[in-house]
């Protein structure tokens, strides 16, 4: 896959070379982006990566932005801080570049923040969910939605759609584990639910026999699981395989064509909800597109990355629009005042926190397929 | 107590899928006196290459089986032919080095290959379990424990009963005498590295089947558990590494239930450590490492005991280069001139990030090139020193002279402290001890949320203000620069100073000859000590800088992915050879920046020019003092 890429790079370069560079009417618009393409959590970066690239042929495709075109600097930070702040250097020296989309985990996308901000280069985050994220400076955006705003929802998945009032919730043992099981635990007593386990998931651990006897042994009626779908689908065999068959509420993440695949008949009945259902018919261009370029179907996690990538350049357009230099400092502004914009995961206005509030879709696992609730 | 039984199943469990990697540790290290890093990607092929014969061509599981078994085998045959045979005779750390870049290089291309997704293992044995009462125990489990059991008494009467087998262990116990009875000791080496293969190939797709699913990077925490359950049992023992196994897997899920998921391998790596003080051979050890100058400190009767020993053959036949302690200054200096010649802030950064890699590289060479302790944890120190500024910075809003002051003290305190229990050990063992202690130390930055704020990291660390400079603030990414400059500079010249010095012969003495050491009447425990206190207060000032440089600390920085790193640095530039240690951990810090271009053949890239290096210069880039 990656050599054809290569190939069609190489394709792609020798066409322009021949057609001439002289197709668009000044100097290209440049975007930077990063997020880990190679290690640990390449997955996800990968999935950032593969929608971005897709904007920008869509956006050159049909004839760039105003006439210039749309350059997308991809690099890779390995989920690495280290590397993060150097690609951040990197892009604050580059010139013409006005916009940075990036990255996964809120630690990179902070290593590259102060950096970026200096520069007056405003950066968007498709996923970085530490409650801290926005906070850090005019320059820092998100697409996700802040998780003390989604744990009423997850109290009603577990205490209302799913009836429980022990409920047991093992986390992903990162920023974003931390704080949803936190924030949930606490919207679940208020509500006057039990949380009888509050316990991390080391990343990349895959035998949970000991956490599953454990949760046997307390029955609760719930297991809320916000863990990351690799993890996450060992966790549910494993439960599964143990006999227990107590239902299971999730967060967003789990809305993921690859957790059907790896879970399987065990993934059966989970109750989840999205910002992005690929079966819904306005989505419907974006998932054709990304599946015909990539052979799969898109997840959130690609949706955000779209959307986020949309966002920055409408703040470009609406710059060139109102006739103002293009600067970093002057997209930023048109993109914390732009209008409402509905994208794939729901509608972007930020507040002026910089934060966003999207609605969520129920959904359901039947089948082996998302169905909505 | 029925919750009890039901966790000592799961322990077996999980125990015998590790017994069966660490034999493959076993093998290797018993024949070859090699601890081959490459096992775990050895044992993540095995795992793909199955998935790939299945999916991809639809074969059923046991051909598959015996395809990926054969196919590794083969390629480990080739690692022993490419990456190992070129450096016999080369010191010891040379060909452990060479199975690290190979591992690198694998990895990224299994990424590269199968895509960094997990994939559902398109097999399964059987989705039968057995309850008794509550505990629970499935096919799969009684699968995996029969062909356990079957690999460990077949390989057993192998190597007792056949004239390989028997020829194997004469090449274990004593090449030179092997080989001149006979015994082709290279085509031994290679049948022990093609049975490590399929032995990995074959816990790999084991393991595939009992986790339903084959990931890139599974390599690295199932090698690691391997290696630390080969350890457990007694390293080159058979059957220790399946004792080593089941009862690592026994104990982490004990721990795991009884204290809480987040703490299993802080207590699994713990109680290694204590295993190690109390029988440093592993439980079924026995003579073994001592004759390849293993355990028993200075007390034990043994030619040598450090790993690291660069044979003094080797001292005279390379020469050394190195910088007097002033030529640290003078570099310096011109190094100084840069931000005036260069505006790019980017190019500032990777040099900033060059200085404190330099530093750390020192930092572990004073202890594992200088005293000859191979230490895999040194991650934990540099954290100590980022977690310390960035406490005290920002919650107290201390300068910086406060701040890095306290990194220093702190570090050398935890550095001098986690030494202890290492005095008794050496060779492998003591090089287990520190991979532990680097593990502790990334599970408490990730676990003790209340000072460390977890996998939140801690954020916004102020700009240094240096309070003895008259309250200078270091905003910009060029002040910056020059303050991590001359505090690396200083901190390096003291470092060589002492290197230089008596101090610095007495530590070779120890690292050459730990006995002989001690019997010429050197306090050898004190002057190990001393190494450590000085090592971790150098790496707990390039901790203090990294936190002012990245403004943001998180445990991520300190894996023990950055602990290898370090010590390829110091290492890869010659044994005790601060000079070196400062060259390659520059270099090897802003390499990946360079390579950049080759976007995900990076790594491959660099685990290439890492093996050329080593081929090259198998005694260090600047050679061994």
């Amino acid at each position: 896959m990656t050599i054809r890429r290569a190939a069609a790079g190489v394709a792609l370069s020798l066409g322009l070379a021949l057609t001439g560079a002289t197709a668009y009417a000044a100097d290209p618009i440049k975007i930077g982006f990063f997020a880990p393409l190679t290690g640990n959590v390449a997955n996800f970066g990968e999935r950032f990566r593969e929608s971005v690239q897709l904007y920008e042929d869509q956006v050159n495709a049909a004839g760039g932005i105003d006439g210039r075109k749309l350059e997308v600097v991809f690099e890779d930070d390995r989920n690495s801080p280290k590397e993060a702040a150097s690609i951040a250097q990197k892009f604050a020296n580059t010139p013409g570049l006005v916009a940075v989309i990036g990255s996964f985990s809120t630690t990179a996308s902070l290593a590259a923040a102060p950096i970026l901000t200096e520069a007056k280069i405003p950066q968007i985050s498709p996923s970085s969910s530490h409650p801290d994220w926005p906070k850090f400076s005019p320059y820092t955006f998100r697409q996700n939605v802040r998780q003390d705003q989604l744990a009423p929802l997850h109290a009603e998945i577990v205490l209302d759609k799913l009836k429980g009032k022990r409920i047991a919730i093992p986390y992903f043992q990162d920023d974003w584990g931390l704080v949803t099981a936190n924030t949930t635990k606490a919207a679940i007593e208020k509500r006057g639910g039990e949380v009888v386990l509050v316990e991390p998931i080391a990343p990349n651990s895959r035998d949970f026999r000991p956490l599953v006897s454990k949760i046997k042994s307390l029955n609760p009626d719930v297991i809320f699981l916000p863990v990351h779908y690799q993890e996450a689908s060992a966790f549910v065999q494993q439960l599964r395989q143990a006999g227990v068959t107590t239902p299971i509420g999730a967060p967003d993440p789990l809305s993921n064509p690859k957790f059907l695949e790896l879970a399987g008949k065990d993934a059966e009945g989970v109750l989840l909800y999205t910002m992005f259902f690929a079966d819904n018919p306005k989505v419907k261009s974006y998932v054709d597109a990304y599946k015909a370029k990539y052979n799969r179907l898109p997840d959130q996690y690609s949706a955000l990355a779209y959307d986020s990538v949309a966002v920055a350049v409408n703040g470009v357009k609406a710059m060139l629009k109102s006739g103002k230099p293009l600067t970093g400092e002057n997209v930023r502004d048109a993109i914390a005042t732009a209008p409402a914009y509905e994208g794939l995961t729901g509608v972007t206005k930020y507040d002026e926190n910089r934060e966003v509030e999207k609605k969520s879709t129920f959904i359901v696992i039947k089948s082996g397929a998302y169905v909505l609730y | 107590m029925e919750l009890f039984l039901s966790q000592i199943l799961n322990g077996l469990a999980i125990g015998q899928v590790y017994a069966l990697i660490a034999l493959g540790f076993s093998l290797v290290f018993g024949v070859a006196n090699i601890i081959n890093f490459a096992q775990g990607a050895l044992f993540m092929l095995g795992a793909f290459i199955a998935y790939s014969a299945i999916a991809w061509f639809g074969l059923p599981l046991i051909p598959a089986a015996i395809v990926s078994v054969v196919i590794v085998a083969i390629l480990g045959l080739l690692l022993e032919r490419i990456a190992l045979r070129p450096l016999m005779g080369a010191p010891y750390i040379a060909p452990f080095l060479s199975t690290l870049a190979i591992s690198t290089i694998i990895d990224q291309s299994a990424e590269i290959i199968w895509s960094p997704e997990s994939q559902p293992f398109p097999a399964s044995i059987s989705s039968t379990t057995f309850f008794i009462g509550n505990a629970y125990i499935t096919v799969t489990d009684l699968v995996i424990f029969g062909f356990g059991a079957a690999a460990t008494i077949a390989l057993t009467l192998f190597v007792s009963y056949t004239w390989t087998g028997r020829a194997l262990r004469a090449t274990a116990q004593d090449p030179a005498a092997a080989a001149q009875l006979g015994i082709r000791t290279d085509v031994m080496r290679q049948i022990a590295f093609g049975l490590a293969g399929a032995l990995g190939a074959l816990s790999g797709i084991l393991v595939a089947l009992y986790f339903q699913s084959v990931f890139p990077q599974m390599g690295i925490p199932f090698g690691l558990k391997g290696f630390a359950a080969a350890l457990l049992g007694g390293l080159a023992r058979i059957p220790g590494a399946v004792v080593g196994g089941l009862l690592l897997g026994i104990g982490e899920t004990l721990a795991s239930a009884y204290v809480g998921d987040s703490y299993r391998d802080a207590i699994a790596f713990s109680l290694l450590l204590l295993m190690l003080l109390v029988r440093p051979n592993g439980l079924l050890g026995g003579g073994k490492l001592n004759a390849l100058g293993g355990s028993g400190a200075a007390a034990g009767a043994m030619p040598t005991t450090s790993l690291l020993a660069s044979a003094s053959s080797q001292l005279s036949a390379t020469r050394a280069y190195y910088l007097p302690a002033w030529g640290f200054l003078v570099v310096g200096a011109a190094f100084a001139l840069v931000p005036l010649l260069v505006s790019s802030t980017y190019v500032l950064q990777a040099l900033i990030y060059g200085f404190i890699f330099a530093l750390l590289a020192v930092s572990v060479s004073l202890v594992s090139g200088a005293a000859g302790i191979l230490s895999i944890g040194h991650a934990a120190f540099f954290g100590v020193g980022a977690y310390a500024v960035a406490v005290l910075a920002r919650p107290y809003g201390l300068s910086a002279d406060v701040t890095l002051l306290a990194a220093v003290v702190l570090t050398a305190l935890v550095a001098l402290i986690a030494a202890i229990p290492l005095l008794k050990l050496s060779g492998h063992t003591a090089a287990l001890g520190t991979l532990a202690i680097g593990q502790i130390g990334f599970l408490v930055f990730l676990n003790w949320v209340s000072v460390t704020r977890g996998p939140m990291g801690i954020l916004n660390i102020p700009h240094p203000v240096l309070e003895v400079l008259g309250g200078l603030r270091f905003a910009t990414t060029g002040q910056k620069y020059w303050l991590v400059l001359g505090l690396v500079v200083i901190a390096v010249v003291i470092a060589e100073r002492y290197v230089s010095s008596p101090i610095g012969r007495t530590w070779r003495a120890i690292r050459e000859d730990r006995l002989a050491a001690q019997a010429s009447g050197l306090p050898v425990r004190r002057y190990i000590l001393l190494a450590f206190a000085i090592s971790g207060a150098l790496a707990g000032l390039a901790g203090g800088l990294f936190a002012y440089v990245q403004q943001v600390v998180s445990p991520e920085s300190f894996t023990v992915e950055t602990s290898i790193l370090i010590l390829t640095m110091a290492v890869l530039g010659g044994l005790g050879n601060l000079s070196g240690a400062v060259l390659t951990g520059f270099a090897l810090a802003i390499l990946p920046e360079f390579l950049r271009g080759f976007e995900e053949w990076r790594m491959i890239i660099y685990g290439l020019l890492l093996l050329v290096a080593l081929r090259v210069r198998p005694q260090g880039l600047l050679g061994a003092r």
